[in-house]
């Protein structure tokens, strides 16, 4: 409600006229009002700020300025100014035309000789609000690429599951396999196939690092060995040509780790190959289980890296495990920053070798997940086949 | 992981401490072909015997130094393997492409 004007309230304290001088070198906005919010002073910052002549200004209510729902929120500002002696908040001042120029409004009241007077400062921050607005912008915009991001690697993720062999019984074998991707792709994959219904071909392998990079190159690497499995390549032919082929047209300081194994399904004889990766396991029930080391390097970083001495031959019988897995198994460190190794990894299989193949499986994930202190940190491959 | 270089007559140490893994083995690699690339030391010997775990990654920068060595006919050699260290490059299967000693007086004598 507006006070009838007097010409009392409109007297400008003798303080104020020696004040305005002052005012004038700010570099915000001011306005001095009376206990009616009525405007006796403001400086030439704030006239600039609004756009309206100080003679409409001086004399007017602040009220006549705002819309009734502005003034709503602006005059219970006021009063908390006036109850605590002073206040500061963001809203918008009203300008010329009907804009409205974001700011922030410090109010202070002031009493002398028994009135009230409040000093309201205005400091424009259209700039800040405009950054702000810019950056919620590029945030949204963030956000939406991130969905595009995440979808794609969704599916990416959903393509290299693909690559996982499912569980599976072949001609007496049974295979039980596990595949997790620290994350949401890797580089780790396995294989399990046949070139004649009669030899099962498996082999594990571990790419480089983590992520799309790894994941790239492991599904290149995937369809080099699925088609020299299919033909029945040797092994070690074939850990020369995927070196070959790392080092001439991937050659990007990329490498993998292989295990490899074909089962002859009648007479029970595996060949096991391997290239700088953790040892197979061979387990037979009463015994420790025997380590299938490998003979070849690393592919990738030499090119003598292959051992050319023929593949490890072994007799298989009834009841034999076979453990393929990659070093997210063995290189799991606990809370004393012990590493599990291939004997820890060695023993976990010996404890659960009694146990049906799916239960073994999940029994060896149970006891790496045991010793491991934290969250997995590197991608993890596990293939267990089990000879009836 | 931490790296610093010692130059002793006319070999460069390289004294590495803490974990080497995929996150860190690309400073390793840049620091010693930087080294061998610049410096052209006749030996390179790096001091493994604060370095609790390596994984393939930064085995494969070893062997990257050891390639750019080899380029230039300078020797490249480890010392101070603890044990997880050398389960590492005994399973990558490239522990016998190194030349490797037992303390920093074998790495400088031999």
């Amino acid at each position: 409600m507006t006070v009838p004007l007097t010409s009392m309230a409109m007297d400008k304290p003798e303080w104020l006229t020696s004040m305005e001088a002052v005012l004038e070198v700010l570099n915000e906005g001011v306005v001095i009002t009376n206990e009616h919010e009525q405007i006796l002073s403001v400086n030439s910052r704030f006239i600039e700020m609004t756009g309206i002549p100080r003679q409409d200004l001086t004399g007017s209510y602040a009220s006549q300025f705002y819309s009734p729902e502005e003034w709503d929120f602006v005059a219970r500002q006021i009063n908390a100014g006036f109850q605590h002696g002073q206040n500061r908040y963001a809203f918008v001042l009203p300008q010329k035309g009907g804009g409205r120029l974001p700011v922030i409004i410090s109010s202070r009241a002031l009493v002398n000789s028994g009135r009230q007077f409040g000093i309201v400062t205005f400091t424009d921050i259209s700039e800040q609000v405009r950054a702000a607005e810019e950056l919620r912008s590029a945030n949204t915009r963030l956000q939406k690429r991130q969905m595009e991001i995440e979808e794609d690697l969704r599916l990416a993720a959903r393509v290299q599951r693909s690559l996982a062999p499912k569980s599976l019984v072949w001609n007496g074998l049974s295979i039980d396999s596990f595949f997790h991707a620290v994350h949401s792709v890797g580089g780790d994959f396995a294989v399990v196939n046949s070139k004649d219904g009669e030899h099962v071909s498996l082999l594990v392998c571990d790419v480089s690092g983590h992520g799309i990079g790894s994941a790239l190159v492991a599904n290149r690497i995937y369809s080099e060995t699925t088609g020299h499995l299919r033909t029945g390549m040797p092994f070690i032919d074939m850990f020369a040509q995927l070196n070959r082929f790392l080092l001439e047209d991937i050659d990007a300081g990329m490498y993998i780790t292989v295990a490899a194994a074909s089962i002859d399904t009648h007479l029970h004889r595996m060949v096991f190959a391997g290239a700088g990766h953790p040892p197979a396991m061979l387990v037979r029930r009463g015994q420790s289980p025997l380590l299938l080391e490998s003979r070849s390097a690393i592919l990738g970083v030499l090119p003598d890296a292959v051992d050319t001495t023929p593949s490890l031959e072994l007799q298989l019988e009834p009841g034999d495990h076979i453990v393929l897995y990659t070093d997210g198994i063995t290189e799991v460190f606990n809370s004393k920053g012990e590493m599990l190794g291939i004997e820890g990894v060695r023993e976990i299989v010996r404890q659960t070798s009694a146990l049906p193949s799916e239960e073994m499986k999940q029994g060896i994930l149970d006891g790496v997940a045991a010793w491991r202190s934290g969250p997995p940190s590197d991608d993890v491959s596990l293939v267990l086949v089990h000879v009836r | 992981m931490q790296i610093s270089t010692r130059h002793h007559d006319k070999v460069t140490i390289f004294d590495l401490s803490g974990d080497i893994d995929f996150a860190n083995s690309p400073e390793l690699r840049h620091s010693v072909l930087r080294e061998i690339q610049e410096n052209r030391p006749p030996r390179v010997v790096i001091d493994l015997s604060k370095v609790h775990y390596i994984d393939s990654s930064g085995v494969a920068s070893l062997i990257e130094g050891l390639k750019a060595s080899r380029d230039l006919g300078s020797r490249f050699i480890l010392f101070g393997l603890s044990t997880s260290v050398r389960e590492v490059l005994q399973l990558s299967r490239l522990i016998k492409v190194f030349e490797v000693c037992d303390n920093e007086e074998q790495a400088l004598a031999v």
